[in-house]
């Protein structure tokens, strides 16, 4: 099997190839560009794919709105304030359940903040726009992850019809380090939605009608919820006994599964998936523990949803939160005596 | 002066362009003069004309908590495609005024069709604890920067509809008993020239608007708004004088709607040409 | 005298009464019966009164977001090359909101072709000024008439658009008033997107007597207005083949 080192954005470009895709979209911002970048590079000597660098990340987004609507594997890749605009663009794609991928990673913010990295685009990624949430949102922890959650991300979004993320971060983005690219098991297949000789559609994304906007979100919502169960993913690290579960999500879950190997009471629940969010197992795992640790790189994005999926438990928790901030596996340990 | 405690839940339905939001307006302006408390929403879709236009209003003598209702005490249809729209604001207690009855009611007593509102509002007014005169002054100074016929027209409307509700018969009328004009089965309104060139004028009633534009640009001035046939928004059709007509198709050309078809037999060869 | 690319169904359609979307989706109408193109046309709509057209037709449609439509149709094409992707715009869509999208689409000669439809406000929300609202024109947010001197002068789309378009760009301004032009515009400038050749835009000079409140006569008078100040014609043709 192929390995080697590589970045996290150049793996992510390398994924989604073997995913399928052929055309990306996308306007520089850092921690972000490489992937334009290395897409265009591979475009070079591969004919099928064309890479387009538009405008400005609304642009970027409608694009990848029309090229899913014509049938091809399409993505865009983003951060921080690029990220804010792109909620126009995805917002229509769950309103209409297209196919949209987009890779984001995690910047300082708001607004232009560092260049560098965060988990501040949990609210975001996993809720914004004028929506519900349903969306597909993958959490990479390593370089590993990277490679194997953006083809992930790929199938679902094509398999089942929502807007899928991966929603990684600025240090996973720049780090380098070996990675395994395996031919994956399944690809979803595509399919034309405008074009087709053969039918006509006419497609909207207006009402006239509460009533009839109601029809189709709870349609929306119910797809969502049958799906959810098969989408959303989670790694439970457990030594020896559980005293205390840390919940941590992307590359700070790295850091916890560190800090857990050096102690045996420290266990680890680490969703892959943030939408949706894989809650009957978090309850499963949170009822066994005396003191929960919820640690992110943020001001409680992520622990709002930790709370949400543990609604109901009585619970013993405690929030570390360190927006903007890298967090080592040394500071968990000291976080968690 | 103590009153009874009073609480209306009045529904307007119809279309976009009939006056709904006007109608609702009035009557609470007229009402809160009046000492009720109130409360009113427009509720509509995108389009500016037809689509669906509600109107819920709300008068009480106690504070009124929420804009919405369920059930209306009082539903004014102002057309018939409103029906299933409104089919779940009615219960057995709610009354009904079917205003798409009284569609071409203006017309019959020389009132412009835009006065359909006014007179529906008047229909309205005998079924409500305030005074008539109030909505009268309220009428006219809605309407102070209209054009004066037109006021005139809407205050004359008004009381026509207030005369013509006070002989309805007070037992309430039901949603099913009405029946339903469909308007894709109205047959179209078709000319025939008497002398060469043969011409076929046809207007498809359901389609035409009442823009005005082919009495507009038509080069003859052969066509004119009907006295007796409306079309899909109860506004009067077109109609075309066919002896004017000379068949150059410019009705049929600039139409918005496609509401108008123009064939023309050419005259034979040698045959001496009319004009 | 009905396209037969139109869905009957969905007649009468669900425009105003002498709406200039009217004439205009009629026109093209008749031009994609011509081209005999039903099936491979894919009509994006921007949100306006544009989007009103979505079921209007026996052609692949959809209602985008405002001012975005050009982008999906640009991505469109470039999945899709057989499609015959058409953008049909309003003067916000086009003007405002969306004229960074439209500029960079012409700019790289992407082969869409947009139509946009001037009628000098902004209709569906209840008709406040546009970039192509006339000087002293009255709207909803002009109340004592345009002031050019704090908006500016009105919008000129095709002519700020042509400095960045290449050679085989095809950019016209049309008016409702000449139905005719307006069909043989439109299929020049679908031309020019089967051909191969590139970017086409059409400026549409349109009315709305809903929100101008005049009647038939008076709205012809405000088109001649704008007919006035707004240039007519072929503004920029791609060069013939050498």
């Amino acid at each position: 099997m192929k390995k080697g080192l590589f970045t996290g954005n150049e793996i992510v470009v390398k994924a989604a190839i073997q995913a399928g895709a052929q055309l990306m979209f996308g306007y520089p911002i850092t921690p972000s560009t490489e992937i334009l970048e290395s897409f265009a590079e591979e475009a070079v000597s591969h004919p099928e794919l064309r890479f387009i660098q538009t405008e400005d990340e609304i642009s970027a987004g409608f694009g990848v709105i029309g090229a899913v609507l014509g049938g091809k594997k399409a993505f865009t890749a983003t951060a921080g304030p690029g990220t804010v605009l792109m909620q126009d663009a995805i917002s229509m794609a769950e309103a209409m359940r297209l196919p949209f991928v987009g890779i984001i990673t995690q910047r300082g913010g708001p607004s232009t903040g560092t260049v560098i990295y965060s988990q501040q685009e949990v609210t975001l990624t996993c809720f914004g726009g004028n929506t519900e949430g349903l969306r597909f949102v993958y959490s990479p922890s390593n370089l590993q992850d990277v490679y194997d959650l953006t083809i992930a991300a790929f199938n679902s979004a094509w398999q089942y019809r929502f807007p899928a993320f991966l929603l990684t971060d600025g240090y996973l983005a720049k780090a380098k380090g070996e990675v395994r690219l395996h031919q994956p098991g399944y690809l979803a297949s595509t399919k034309e939605i405008l074009g087709k000789e053969e039918t006509i559609v006419n497609i909207r994304n207006t009402y006239s009608t509460e009533e009839e906007l109601f029809a189709v979100l709870k349609k929306n919502l119910a797809d969502y919820q049958k799906i959810a169960k098969r989408v959303s993913r989670y790694r439970i690290y457990q030594k020896k006994r559980i005293d205390s579960l840390i919940f941590a999500h992307g590359s700070v879950a790295s850091a916890c599964l560190a800090a857990c190997e050096a102690k045996d009471d420290l266990a680890l629940f680490q969703p892959l998936t943030l939408r949706p969010f894989p809650r009957q197992a978090a309850k499963h795992w949170a009822k066994k523990a005396k003191k929960i640790f919820i640690v992110e790189s943020s001001a409680g994005q992520f622990a709002r949803l930790v709370k949400e999926a543990l609604s109901g438990l009585p619970l013993n928790m405690i929030e570390c939160q360190r927006p903007a901030l890298g967090i080592t596996p040394k500071e968990v340990l000291e976080w968690v005596r | 002066m103590k009153r009874e405690h009073l609480s209306l839940k009045i529904l307007l339905a119809g279309e976009g362009g009939q006056g709904i939001q006007a109608m609702a307006q009035i009557l609470q302006a007229a009402a809160y003069q009046t000492g009720f408390q109130t409360l009113y929403i427009p509720n509509y879709g995108v389009e500016q004309r037809g689509g669906v236009s509600l109107a819920y209003l709300q008068i009480s003598t106690l504070p009124i908590p929420y804009p919405k209702f369920k059930t209306a005490d009082i539903l004014v249809l102002m057309c018939e495609r409103a029906i299933p729209r409104v089919k779940p604001y009615q219960n057995s207690q709610t009354q009904v005024i079917n205003g798409a009855f009284f569609l071409n009611t203006p017309a019959q007593h020389n009132l412009s069709p835009k006065t359909h509102n006014m007179l529906i509002l008047g229909i309205l007014s005998v079924l409500l604890p305030i005074d008539s005169e109030v909505i009268r002054q309220t009428i006219k100074k809605r309407f102070q920067k209209a054009p004066v016929l037109l006021l005139n027209q809407n205050e004359q409307a008004f009381l026509l509809g207030r005369g013509l509700g006070l002989r309805l018969p007070q037992d309430a009328q039901r949603l099913k008993k009405i029946p339903v004009d469909d308007h894709r089965k109205w047959p179209d309104h078709i000319s025939l020239s008497k002398k060469d060139p043969k011409i076929i004028h046809t207007i498809i009633r359901r389609y035409c608007k009442s823009c005005g534009t082919c009495i507009a640009r038509c080069p003859t001035k052969a066509l004119h708004f009907s006295k007796t046939l409306t079309g899909i928004y109860g506004t009067p059709i077109v109609e075309v004088e066919i002896k004017k007509c000379i068949g150059c198709k410019m009705c049929e050309t600039v139409c918005p709607d496609t509401a108008i078809s123009v064939k023309k037999e050419e005259p034979l060869a040698g045959s001496p040409q009319k004009s | 005298m009905i396209p037969k690319c139109y869905k009957k169904e969905s007649l009468p359609h669900l425009f105003c009464p002498g709406c200039g979307y009217g004439v205009i989706l009629k026109s093209l109408g008749f031009t994609i019966d011509q081209l005999k193109i039903a099936h491979q046309t894919v009509l994006g709509l921007d949100i306006g009164c544009a989007l009103l057209a979505w079921n209007l037709f026996n052609v692949d449609t959809i209602q985008t977001h405002h001012g975005r439509t050009i982008p999906v149709m640009a991505g469109l094409k470039l999945a899709k090359p057989k499609a015959i992707a058409l953008a049909l715009v309003g003067d916000g869509g086009a003007y405002a909101i969306g004229l960074q999208s439209l500029l960079h689409s012409a700019h790289r000669n992407d082969p869409i072709t947009v139509i946009v439809v001037n009628n000098s406000l902004y209709a569906m929300t209840g008709g406040q000024m546009a970039p192509t609202t006339l000087e002293g024109e009255i709207t909803t947010t002009t109340p004592l008439g345009r002031d050019c001197q704090k908006t500016g002068l009105p919008f000129l789309g095709p002519e700020t658009v042509i400095p960045l378009t290449n050679q085989f760009a095809y950019i016209a301004r049309v008016s409702i008033r000449n139905p005719f032009v307006l069909e043989e515009t439109f299929k020049k400038a679908i031309l020019n997107q089967m051909k191969g050749k590139g970017f086409s835009l059409v400026e549409v000079l349109s009315v709305c007597p809903t929100n101008w409140k005049t009647d038939a006569e008076k709205t012809f008078q405000f088109l001649k207005e704008m007919e006035d100040y707004y240039r007519l014609g072929e503004i920029k043709k791609p060069k013939e083949e050498a």
